[in-house]
């Protein structure tokens, strides 16, 4: 009875609508045999499991597309040199990979380039997106990157062919492919990212002092571009924030002395909001701006990027000020006034500048 | 705390590919965009092929009533823009295509969640997982294959498409009671299809 009544708990977690009450049961439950059976880590992995269509249903999907398109070509009549000529999408494509535009502001500028970004040779292609804009990269291996506003991204022209390296300056959601026999890299700022297959967040803003990752599923290998050979393995739920040290070492050490690596790069475990079940490195993805015990002068910058305006502050004590909280749907007005509640702090808002001031 | 982890992680996914869906489905209602279709036939022409092939039982119908789905998305273009959750409306499109069928076959008979059909599925872990072994997937994957058609359809449902159990049961005209007893059962017969010693590493 006790065993139904535990499968019966585990199959209400899985589906997330578990009350804490009936979670709390479950806790117990699997303490009391922890020893013999992980059963909620194995579940909890189950998830990472993917759909494998046989060689069968493979021919079947072929079959079904090319079927698919002939048709709908058949259908489009006689306005599609028409449409093809000025469809968005066509044009845009570019070895093989598909991008995908969200059209949260006007968008995305997309750079064709045959020159080297960086090191090498090599070719790239780059894109860039604005403010206020979000841009989902549907890559030739099947990978995924979501772009976050103002980035800048890069990836080598023959992608997934003999080799797999990206560039990012700004913060994206990567979903890679598996593949061991052609590991990922992600150069963002001064730290390599090595990748086999995985989903995780990177954030490397220019402006921002720090570049940071955070890992949901798989293991990535973090180095930094200075020191190769001292590799960080990072497990799911954790988090590296790595200073950049050029920055951090002029103003912040009053002894002038260089810091070590271990006050430059920090690895954090990362708990997803029980409430709405959402990393706040990702909360991104949701179009919400979510922040926790974050600094104003941080905050601000991420306002910046999210409401596309400028902030200025005129008082360095406002930018030590602590915030919790999240914003959605509110105007930058809205969110500054909610802000305002917690902490005191004057502002003025002069078309895209604003000024914080101290309280009046 | 792991499983709570996963649980964000899972919504997380889910939020990805309902996301790349919303965007396919917007670009569509754009403009004769052939490679947003291409997309969307990537994303699911699977789960749908293996839900239209455990309603209707065949291989053959069920791929030309995928095809069809698809093609319907096609001419509904402009409509698409409206639809709140592409991925859900993608799986009921299957489902009300292969009922038709059922219903064009044989007249006036009325087909149930309990009339299911057998289907192979199959998962697959990338090698760096951590605690799943390859060793593992194969009972795992053992596991699934016996359960009953019923459920094994509603486990691949949630796990796949990342529904939640009342969306299964509004798929599959079922109560959500049926479909947490389901994944209650389902989890179970994976869970002890493991051996213990790939568990205690």
């Amino acid at each position: 009875m006790a065993d139904k009544r535990l499968w019966d708990l585990l199959a209400k977690q899985y589906d997330g609508q578990i009350t804490e009450e009936e979670l709390r049961e479950l806790q117990l439950l699997l303490q009391q045999r922890q020893d013999t059976m992980p059963y909620g880590e194995l579940l909890s992995e189950l998830r990472t499991l993917a759909l494998r269509p046989s060689a069968e249903d493979m021919a079947a999907g072929n079959n079904s597309l090319s079927a698919i398109l002939q048709q709908v070509r058949g259908t489009t009549g006689p306005a599609e040199e028409e449409h093809s000529a000025g469809r968005p999408g066509r044009s845009r494509m570019f070895a093989g990979a598909v991008v995908l535009v969200v059209a949260v502001a006007a968008g995305v500028i997309f750079k064709k380039t045959g020159k080297a970004s960086g090191t090498g040779a090599e070719p790239y292609d780059r894109i860039v997106t604005k403010t206020g804009s979000k841009t989902l990269i549907n890559l030739p291996d099947s990978s995924t990157v979501v772009l976050n506003s103002a980035c800048q991204f890069a990836y080598n022209k023959d992608f997934g062919v003999r080799k797999r390296e990206m560039r990012l300056t700004g913060e994206a959601y990567f979903d890679i492919h598996s593949n061991p026999d052609m590991p990922l890299v992600v150069h963002a700022g001064n730290v390599i990212i090595r990748v086999l297959g995985t989903a995780f967040n990177v954030r490397a803003y220019a402006e921002d002092s720090f570049v940071e990752a955070t890992l949901v599923s798989g293991v990535i290998e973090v180095s930094l571009r200075s020191d190769p050979e001292r590799k960080i393995l990072l497990r799911p739920n954790e988090k590296i924030v790595i200073r950049n040290q050029e920055m951090v070492a002029a103003p912040v050490t009053d002894s002038g002395k260089a810091k070590s690596h271990d006050e430059v790069i920090r690895v954090t475990q990362v708990a997803g909001d029980p409430k709405d079940s959402s990393y706040i490195e990702t909360a991104w993805l949701k179009d919400k701006l979510v922040f926790r015990k974050e600094s104003f002068a941080s905050l601000a910058r991420r306002m910046e990027r999210w409401y596309q305006v400028h902030i200025v502050f005129t008082d360095t004590s406002q930018q030590n000020l602590l915030f919790t909280g999240s914003f959605e749907k509110e105007t930058v007005g809205e969110a500054l006034e909610a802000l305002r509640h917690s902490a005191p702090f004057g502002y003025d808002i002069s078309g895209k500048t604003i000024t914080i001031t101290r309280s009046k | 705390m792991r499983g709570i982890g996963a649980e964000n992680l899972r919504t997380l996914e889910s939020g990805m590919t309902t996301d790349a869906a919303y965007i396919l489905f917007e670009r569509l209602s754009l403009g004769e965009d052939e490679e947003a279709l291409a997309g969307l036939h990537h994303l699911y022409f699977y789960r749908l092929y293996k839900l239209a092939c455990s309603i209707v039982g065949e291989k053959e119908a069920a791929e030309e009533i995928v095809n069809d789905v698809f093609l319907r998305i096609w001419q509904r273009r402009p409509l698409l823009k409206a639809v709140v959750n592409p991925e859900l409306y993608l799986l009921k499109c299957a489902r009300n295509r292969s009922f038709e069928f059922l219903r064009s076959q044989r007249s006036a008979v009325h087909v149930g969640a309990d009339e299911l059909h057998d289907f192979p599925v199959q998962w697959e872990v990338s090698p760096e997982q951590l605690l799943i072994s390859s060793e593992m997937v194969r009972y795992i994957n053992k596991a699934i294959d016996q359960l009953a058609p019923k459920c094994k359809l509603i486990f691949l449902l949630v796990k796949e498409s990342n529904l939640k159990y009342k969306e299964v049961a509004e798929l599959l005209n079922i109560s959500v009671k049926t479909v947490e007893a389901q994944m209650s059962i389902a989890l179970k017969k994976i869970g002890l299809a493991v051996p213990l010693t790939f568990l205690q590493h």
